[in-house]
């Protein structure tokens, strides 16, 4: 009875949704707890805003500031205004360095999405056998460490006793001396990439198939569309905001390779010629090896405008490529 | 591919089981996945020869593809 004439008074003027409603003070209760007003939420979140602002926002503000000095490990500081920047426009090394990241991401990328997209599609039968066996192996090269595996793919790309030159020679291909080689090296270090991660992009690609109805395939299949239609018209369709997801998630990865091409080259500088020196790289190489810091930090800057430039770029790319609501 | 098989694949499960398991799934599937499976273990399998031979094995033509006699040797 009382209830439906609260329901009726609220009924004229909703309940926010953002102040709590206002309660009866309990004066005679002297365990009520005193209302925060809603206040609680804050001090649950506080924990990792907190750690952010300390370890997250405040290096990245300190970094962005050091970028405007000549600041090296002695403790010179001197303020230059945009000089490095200036200086890095011009750095033949640093367009090298951009040159190699792009080519060495755009020989991974491709590749990656095509054969993990493909690798779901097989996945995704319901008549597979073994399919637990499959996606477990998919996705041991993901739990690796990347030094172990560049040093053991270092080995089967090396020019006399690798494996993949003996394997080459199989068919009368000449040893390839995939270090020294500028496309080479760079297909060396896509390969490592690729064999690292199609299996786990493959697993989150099967993951949204198996959120696709069934009754689209079926409305498909009863207007006609064969196998490949079905693909082409229901699966990547259904697929776009993952392959979005993968490919910015791959953007943000693949631009900041550095562990490859470091073990693969032994140094910093990426290569005797810097033929796989990537941005990373350059910038570890500027800090602690040349410790011009106020410059690594600059490069570090335009690294991160760089991501965000090309994953907006991906971000509209798959959307006309995969159909905006056809 | 006709309608009726992807109705078949697409049908709720207590009706599958009456259906060959092997009918839908094509044998380049297999091999597809065959292939990445061997590509993905191929570099453990090689982590194990290189650890379990000397330094001079691993340096051949031929490569050595077994496993050698110093694995426990390399570990102790």
């Amino acid at each position: 009875m009382s209830q439906t004439t609260v329901g009726k008074a609220r009924a004229s003027k909703p309940p926010s949704p953002w102040k709590p409603a206002k309660q009866p003070r309990k004066v005679n209760n002297p365990n009520a707890v005193p209302s925060l007003n809603g206040r609680w939420g804050y001090m649950f979140t506080a924990p990792f805003f907190v750690m952010f602002l300390i370890f997250g926002l405040a290096p990245i503000i300190y970094s962005i500031y050091i970028a405007f000095f000549n600041w090296d490990a002695l403790g010179t500081q001197e303020f230059i205004g945009l000089a490095n920047f200036n200086e890095l426009f011009v750095d033949t090394r640093f367009w090298n360095a951009l040159i190699n990241t792009i080519d060495i991401w755009l020989l991974s990328t491709i590749p990656m999405l095509i054969m993990s997209i493909g690798l779901a599609a097989v996945l995704h039968n319901p008549n597979l056998r073994g399919s637990t066996f499959f996606r477990t192996i998919l996705l041991v090269p993901n739990i690796t460490s990347v030094l172990a595996i560049a040093i053991v793919f270092g080995q089967l790309f090396g020019r006399d006793f690798g494996m993949v030159n003996f394997v080459l020679g199989l068919f009368g291909v000449e040893n390839i001396d995939w270090i020294q080689g500028t496309t080479s090296s760079h297909v060396a270090i896509a390969a490592m990439i690729v064999w690292r991660w199609t299996g786990y992009n493959a697993l989150i690609f099967l993951a949204a198939m198996l959120a696709i109805p069934n009754e689209l395939y079926e409305s498909a299949s009863l207007d006609g569309a064969g196998k490949f239609k079905q693909f082409i018209y229901v699966t990547l369709p259904s697929l776009r905001n993952t392959i979005t997801f993968v490919l910015i998630v791959g953007t943000i990865g693949g631009l900041q390779v550095f562990a490859e091409p470091l073990i693969l080259g032994g140094s910093y500088n990426g290569g005797d010629s810097g033929q796989f020196s990537t941005l990373t790289l350059f910038l570890f190489e500027q800090a602690f090896v040349a410790y011009k810091w106020g410059y690594a930090a600059a490069i570090g800057i335009m690294i991160t405008v760089i991501v965000a430039f090309v994953s907006i770029i991906n971000f509209f790319i798959t959307r006309k490529i995969a159909g905006d609501g056809r | 591919m006709s309608s009726a098989e992807v109705l078949e694949q697409t049908r709720p499960k207590p009706k599958r089981r009456r259906k060959p398991k092997w009918q839908r799934m094509g044998i380049m599937g297999y091999v597809a996945l065959g292939l990445v499976t061997f590509l993905s273990l191929f570099p453990f399998y090689w982590m194990f020869i290189v650890a379990s031979n000397g330094t001079d094995e691993i340096s051949k033509i031929p490569p050595t593809l077994v496993p050698g006699p110093r694995f426990f040797t390399v570990v102790s």
